[in-house]
């Protein structure tokens, strides 16, 4: 039982079925304080079905989620949102509202967004969007807004370590960002989890996973084909296996983790 | 970049507390004006001896107690409760197009009004309960909760309603409606059918002291819990599987939302009619002023729909006096145009999906 609680989130087991179809089966998987791990896959894979059914949002047909050592569903809705924070790809806001008021929506797990506005400030400093604060979402570009729903996740978990667990689940975070602002993201997510957060990031560039990521879980036809560090994960078989592609895998001379490319 | 439309959301957010105290302000001056104006003009010193008991002519008493209160503060209750109504409907919706009226939830309210109303009296004449006027509220709020259900099942499938769902259940709905109405009055008496026709188009001429009284829980309650649901509809703006992240149960909210709106909605049905478009106009008229956030939409709303409602009102029983202008046929005036530029509107912005 103690290894339960040490980890943040454990899954076991956890398959989904819609209708007849199954979309999701047999995933096991451990994320750990201080942990990032990647979750990586062609589409269709089933990465946001699994991260569905790992924050909650899909109940597992059958297998466990278990969350701080309490399965996910024993939990209070309010007491789970101020630990942990998901970003799921986004849908439009349909009202005017600012870019800061959406950034203190991320307080209201905790009820205390009137005494944020430093940290909420803060937070948009670091995802760069501080200067977009009072104008209406309605106008921001796409990856405007990614960086200002990046923010609310942000505060909603606080921007330091607490006593409490703390957990990111982001789903393609950076599918609308640019060059500089998705090492930006990605460099935030590290910092988070140096602090002792645990993050699970969807992501789709396997070089930026390599990059950041402490962990690498290889997804196919909804089935964890690989799970390892970077260095174990890529490699020329397994990509060829789950994307269907001959890649080159070299050693990134920035960072020294493996930089996949593919052969032409 | 840095348009002037880009930085309006600042410039909303101002003053809020003094754009509410304002639209106070208003509504007690406007209710006033409401209480002094009709077929006998009363001046406003007068009103107020006959408010406080002290008045000496004991008609004009009369008049003030029994009919131009009651009205007045009818008026505003309909008016609070419909805008609320609305406003609750956008937010649960994520659509600014949403109004109980035109979504259908109305239609449903007037089907089971109507029901009491004539078949009531024409298949079981002599049942004592049909004829209760208590009885009324409740069976709108049947019709309009289980309308109000349908249009939830139908169109906010997996976290994302599509709005052009909304509206077709509502253009469903309100044909039913229609029919069913239709054949009522082809079921009534004369006399009953004149009642029924003005009240499709929305009066608040029936108002009396236990009109108000059978209203009031409805309404009253559907604008004192309405504030309660603001920051979850705040939330419920991201979406709704954001909402549940963010710790709010959504189930239970949706639930609890469309109960209160249709009970609020019911009641206004049962007693004033179909007075259309309030719903939508006044939360956007609020939202242009002081932003989208819930906590301040729904008392905004509370206060500017008991103006407009009372305004209208007031309008709809001087314009032709000695006679009396349905309501509903002055919100639709004013309701219908307003929609199709909000329509226009929501066009540009790619609201459709």
């Amino acid at each position: 039982m103690k290894e339960f609680a040490e980890m943040i989130l454990r899954a076991a087991k956890v398959t989904y079925h819609a209708g007849p179809r199954c979309l999701v089966s047999g995933i096991d998987f451990t994320l750990g304080p201080g942990e990032m791990v990647a979750l990586l896959g062609p589409n269709g894979a089933g990465k946001s079905t699994v991260l569905k059914l790992l924050c909650g949002e899909l109940r597992p047909s059958s297998g466990t989620v278990v969350f701080g050592g309490k399965p996910l569903g024993q939990w209070a809705p309010r007491e789970l949102a101020r630990r942990r924070a998901v970003l799921p790809q986004q849908a439009m806001v349909p009202f005017e509202f600012s870019a800061m008021e959406i950034v203190m929506l991320g307080r209201s797990p905790h009820g205390d967004a009137g005494k944020c506005v430093g940290m909420v400030l803060e937070a948009m400093e670091w995802t760069e969007c501080r200067h977009l604060a009072q104008q209406s979402v309605g106008t921001l570009s796409g990856g405007e807004l990614q960086r200002v729903h990046l923010a609310r996740v942000l505060v909603q978990i606080g921007l330091r370590a607490s006593g409490s667990v703390r957990c990111l689940m982001l789903d393609e975070p950076i599918s609308n960002l640019d060059l500089s602002h998705q090492h930006g993201a990605l460099r935030i997510a590290r910092e988070i989890a140096s602090q002792g957060a645990a993050l699970l990031v969807v992501l789709h560039d396997l070089n930026l996973a390599a990059q950041y990521a402490d962990r690498i879980v290889l997804l196919k036809q909804g089935r964890i084909v690989a799970a390892g560090t970077p260095s174990e994960v890529l490699c020329t078989e397994l990509i060829g296996e789950v994307f269907g592609v001959r890649a080159r895998v070299i050693k990134n001379p920035v960072c020294g983790s493996p930089a996949v490319f593919l052969e032409s | 970049m840095e348009s002037p439309g880009r930085m309006r959301a600042s410039s909303m957010k101002r003053g809020r507390g003094l754009f509410l105290l304002g639209l106070a302000a208003a509504l007690a001056c406007l209710s006033m004006v409401a209480l002094c104006v009709g077929a006998v003009k009363i001046p406003p010193r007068e009103i107020l001896e006959a408010l406080t008991g002290r008045a000496l002519d004991a008609k004009l008493e009369t008049v003030v107690w029994h009919l131009r209160v009651p009205r007045v503060l009818l008026g505003i209750m309909v008016g609070a409760a419909l805008s609320v109504a609305g406003a609750l409907m956008q937010g649960l919706f994520r659509n600014p197009l949403a109004d109980p009226g035109l979504i259908g939830i109305s239609s449903g309210a007037a089907l089971g009004a109507v029901f009491v109303i004539t078949l009531g009296g024409v298949v079981l004449p002599e049942a004592p309960l049909l004829s209760d006027m208590r009885l009324l509220p409740v069976s709108a709020f049947v019709g309009a909760l289980i309308v109000a259900l349908i249009v939830q099942r139908l169109a906010a499938t997996s976290g994302y309603t599509s709005v052009a769902t909304v509206l077709l259940v509502g253009i469903a709905v309100n044909s039913l409606a229609t029919a069913v109405i239709g054949l009522s009055t082809f079921l009534a008496t004369d006399t009953q059918m004149r009642a029924l026709s003005f009240w499709m188009l929305g009066s608040l001429g029936a108002a009396d002291w236990k009109m108000i009284g059978i209203a009031a829980p409805f309404c009253l309650g559907l604008t004192a819990v309405a504030p309660l649901f603001a920051p979850a509809l705040n939330a419920f703006a991201l979406g709704e599987a954001e909402a549940g992240h963010l710790g709010y149960s959504i189930e239970r909210t949706k639930k609890l939302l469309i109960v209160v709106t249709a009970a609020g909605v019911g009641a206004c049905v049962a007693f004033t009619g179909l007075i259309g478009f309030v719903g939508l106009v006044v939360p956007h008229l609020v939202r242009l002023w002081i932003g989208p956030d819930h906590r301040w939409l729904v008392p905004g709303s509370v206060l500017l729909g008991g103006i407009l409602l009372t305004l209208a009102d007031t309008i709809a029983r001087t314009v032709v006096a000695p006679a009396e202008l349905p309501i509903g046929i002055l919100t639709a005036a004013f309701g219908g145009p307003f929609f199709l530029l909000l329509l226009l509107r929501a066009r540009r912005r790619a609201l459709w999906g």
